[in-house]
């Protein structure tokens, strides 16, 4: 089992006209186990350190999670119970992963000495086996992911306040007892994260339903025979063209994956 | 390999109606203003518009309404996004229901932001921005009682943002117990100024990533 994954951050126009930098950060890492391991940050326009504050969550993140020992994402695992036993698992877990990830701005925060607000950030973490996907997200964005018979379906809808520009960080209080956990134990063929720039591009609002037209390229993109470099490259161009930038001045991050060899249930 | 998929062709955009900044302007018409204070104030407006549609997101995401108040208490223009805002003429005459006024703001505020969600429209932060050269003046006492009540409860639960700029010979003791922010005094009558400053404020607003402050370019027009 393996993965292709591509993925790019740019900076939006109106960071641009005001010379802010790119707030979003992405990392992702696949096991030797076969599971693909995804993290998305998008640091706060109003925090001075929030790029920093992005890195350091999606890289803490990760780390963690490349060590760890992952309980099956199956259904078909679980003996004795017709409900999955996926939750009570996964859900501490993901909620570990996002708390040393906090752990881990807080304390670059404290270093520096300011306080843990300017290095604020959403967080959208994925872990993804043959056998499904779990996902946890703190803030906006979303991650969306398509089944092997092509369904898309959204894994984790956008955290919003009131207001269009209100949202909850990592460093918020009460967080990670608020972020939401997605477990889908079903084979994904395709898996995007997005930070919140391209939500009203990929989502049908309000509902936050995947938008077809959106999604079905990128996926068959990811799932072709790809040359990587190229191939991010074309990412990148997408993401910078005038396309986008007329309907969105945000930063913009997208992560793609797409599975490449047959789930193990057909072995 | 399937054929290659140029991302920039294929991908199709999700049609979602752009998240809305409403602002009201809630403008004193009073008999005082009359002469050159309305002249200034009107030449203001246009270049509130024209400096607005400057921006191609803040021209689709602004929503201005106007409200004035003299004797009577006028919504002279209901929200229009910033492309379609015509400034309007005002003149001057009569008393001072500034208290009605805010009612009246406030009231639009709430019906607007029930449109929004009733139509799945995200929205910023509402801005009314008061300007006055007076006080309260020939409306019930109770009128701008209740408008104080509402406008603190209003600004203590984040509902609006609501500034106050006092022109000439406004009572800026009396409007500082009125408005919970800080009001301004605009220097001479630079509305002009004022409006710039106003327009790259929203333009910021309207543009702003999840933050939940907003830096605002420094007033260069007025002084506490």
């Amino acid at each position: 089992m393996n993965w292709r994954v591509l993925g790019a951050s740019v900076c939006g126009t109106s960071h641009q006209k005001r010379s802010q930098p790119c707030q979003d950060a992405w990392a992702a890492t696949i096991r030797d186990d076969g599971f693909l391991l995804v993290a998305v940050a998008d640091g706060a326009g109003s925090a001075a350190r929030s790029r920093d504050g992005a890195t350091c969550a999606v890289e803490a993140a990760i780390a963690y999670l490349a060590n760890l020992t992952f309980p099956d994402l199956t259904n078909q695992q679980t003996c004795d119970k017709e409900e999955p036993d996926l939750e009570p698992t996964w859900e501490p877990l993901l909620r570990e992963a996002l708390t040393t990830a906090k752990t881990a701005v807080v304390e670059q925060a404290e270093a520096a000495g300011l306080p843990p607000r300017d290095y604020a950030s959403t967080l959208i973490l994925l872990v993804a086996s043959p056998a499904g996907v779990a996902v946890a997200q703190i803030g906006d964005g979303a991650a969306v992911m398509m089944d092997e018979s092509g369904t898309l379906m959204a894994l984790t809808q956008p955290q919003q306040g009131e207001y269009a520009n209100q949202t909850t960080f990592l460093t918020s209080e009460g967080a990670i007892a608020q972020a939401e956990i997605s477990l889908q134990p079903i084979p994904a063929q395709g898996i995007a994260l997005f930070s919140d720039g391209l939500q009203r591009l990929a989502l049908q609002m309000p509902e936050g339903t995947p938008h077809n037209g959106f999604f079905s390229p990128l996926f068959q993109f990811i799932n072709q025979d790809l040359e990587l470099d190229g191939a991010n490259a074309q990412l990148q161009d997408f993401l910078t063209s005038p396309r986008v930038s007329q309907r969105t001045d945000d930063d913009l991050t997208l992560v793609l994956a797409g599975a490449i060899a047959p789930s193990p249930r057909d072995s | 390999m399937s054929d290659a998929i140029r991302l920039e062709d294929a991908v199709e955009f999700a049609e979602n109606p752009e998240p809305r900044c409403p602002c009201i302007l809630l403008l004193d018409t009073s008999g005082s203003m009359g002469g050159l204070p309305i002249e200034a104030l009107n030449d203001g407006l246009e270049t509130f518009r024209d400096e607005l549609n400057q921006d191609d997101l803040a021209r689709k995401r602004v929503e201005v309404a106007v409200v004035s108040f003299d004797s009577k208490v006028n919504v002279v223009l209901d929200f229009v996004t910033a492309d379609r805002f015509e400034a309007p003429v005002l003149s001057a005459q009569g008393l001072t229901s500034m208290g009605t006024g805010l009612q009246k703001a406030l009231d639009l505020l709430d019906e607007r932001k029930r449109q929004y969600r009733d139509n799945g429209i995200t929205y910023y932060r509402p801005w009314i921005f008061t300007i006055t050269d007076g006080e309260p003046q020939g409306e019930p006492k109770r009128a701008i009682e209740e408008a104080m009540a509402r406008l603190r409860d209003d600004e203590a639960n984040k509902r609006v943002a609501c500034f106050a700029v006092g022109v000439e010979n406004a009572n800026m003791e009396r409007l500082g117990e009125i408005f919970p922010r800080t009001p301004l005094k605009l220097k001479g009558l630079d509305f002009r100024e004022l409006f710039v400053w106003l327009s790259a404020s929203m333009q910021r607003v309207s543009n702003s990533q999840p933050d939940d402050q907003v830096p605002l370019p420094p007033p260069g027009w007025g002084e506490v």
